[in-house]
């Protein structure tokens, strides 16, 4: 199945109306070095567009609906909760396979957002949740800026808790700079005040480290 | 150096630096093939589909395939 049916064409153009797990427990094929945007970076060569790391970790998925022994690969298709609606063992030609992506929208009703438009709102506030856990708050700030102008409101939602939250951390760095310029340790203030101007510029605790830096700077040419 | 001269060197120049820009470097690993979009966490496919309101299709294999 993974050597001819989830690399055609037909498939692959098809599953954007679907969302895919590969439930993988294994790691003894090879992987491919590609790049994407612009860096190289290692694929599984099954699942081209994730890791053997993120197959392996989402392995444990299907323990959750298959207990014990069984044959693989398995099917298991669920609603959009996560409730099994059906399954199918063996391999899936591409034909069986489109049919049971048609069998599978045909039992979710109501109205869909398209791939594409989820997109343009999720890629942001993933890559701005990643670069806020590595401490990288301009890019992050930037991301929950353009994920909080998405039409989902869920995403809007998070988007605007995250950028709450590097709000509040801006704040807590700026106080902590005011506090060290009240007690004269300028140095050390004015390294915070150039840590939060870079990195919270666009916020407002930014744009006041910034104008501190340059009243600081005019104090020092006057000395 | 005339006008012509001139001329045919600045779009000798132009096609070379065109040439170049669409040429991958040789050591330079490929763009990666096509493939079905696989999350890469159970959370994010989970988030995924109930926004969308979409089934998920999960394979559950081991080995080669």
């Amino acid at each position: 199945m993974e050597s001819s049916t989830l690399p055609n064409e037909e498939v692959i153009k098809t599953t954007a109306d679907i969302v895919a797990v590969a439930s993988h427990v294994d790691n003894d094929h090879k992987s491919i070095e590609v790049v994407e945007k612009g860096v190289k970076v290692r694929r599984c060569s099954i699942y081209p567009n994730i890791s053997c790391e993120d197959h392996m970790r989402t392995s444990e998925v299907g323990m959750k609906y298959i207990k014990g022994r069984f044959a693989a690969p398995v099917s298991i298709w669920t609603d959009p909760s996560g409730k099994e609606m059906f399954r199918k063992s063996g391999y899936r030609q591409p034909e069986a396979f489109l049919a049971d992506v048609k069998d599978a929208l045909g039992r979710v009703s109501g109205s869909r957002i398209s791939k594409s438009d989820y997109d343009k709102q999720a890629i942001p506030l993933d890559e701005a949740e990643a670069a806020a856990r590595d401490g990288k708050y301009r890019i992050a700030i930037d991301g929950f800026t353009k994920a909080s102008q998405g039409s989902i409101e869920t995403l809007r939602t998070s988007a605007t808790t995250g950028l709450d939250s590097i709000k509040r951390t801006g704040q807590g760095l700026l106080a902590r700079a005011k506090a060290a310029l009240d007690s004269s340790r300028r140095d050390q203030a004015r390294e915070l005040l150039k840590l939060i101007e870079s990195e919270f510029g666009a916020l407002d605790c930014g744009r006041e480290a910034s104008a501190l830096l340059k009243k600081l700077g005019e104090e020092k040419d006057t000395k | 150096m005339n006008g012509v001269t001139r001329l045919l060197l600045a779009v000798l120049a132009l096609s070379s630096s065109a040439l170049a820009q669409q040429a991958p470097a040789a050591s330079a690993p490929p763009a990666g093939p096509k493939s079905i979009l696989w999350s890469r966490t159970w959370d994010g496919a989970l988030r995924e589909a109930s926004i969308r309101n979409v089934p998920i299709y999960i394979i559950v294999s081991i080995g080669e395939g």
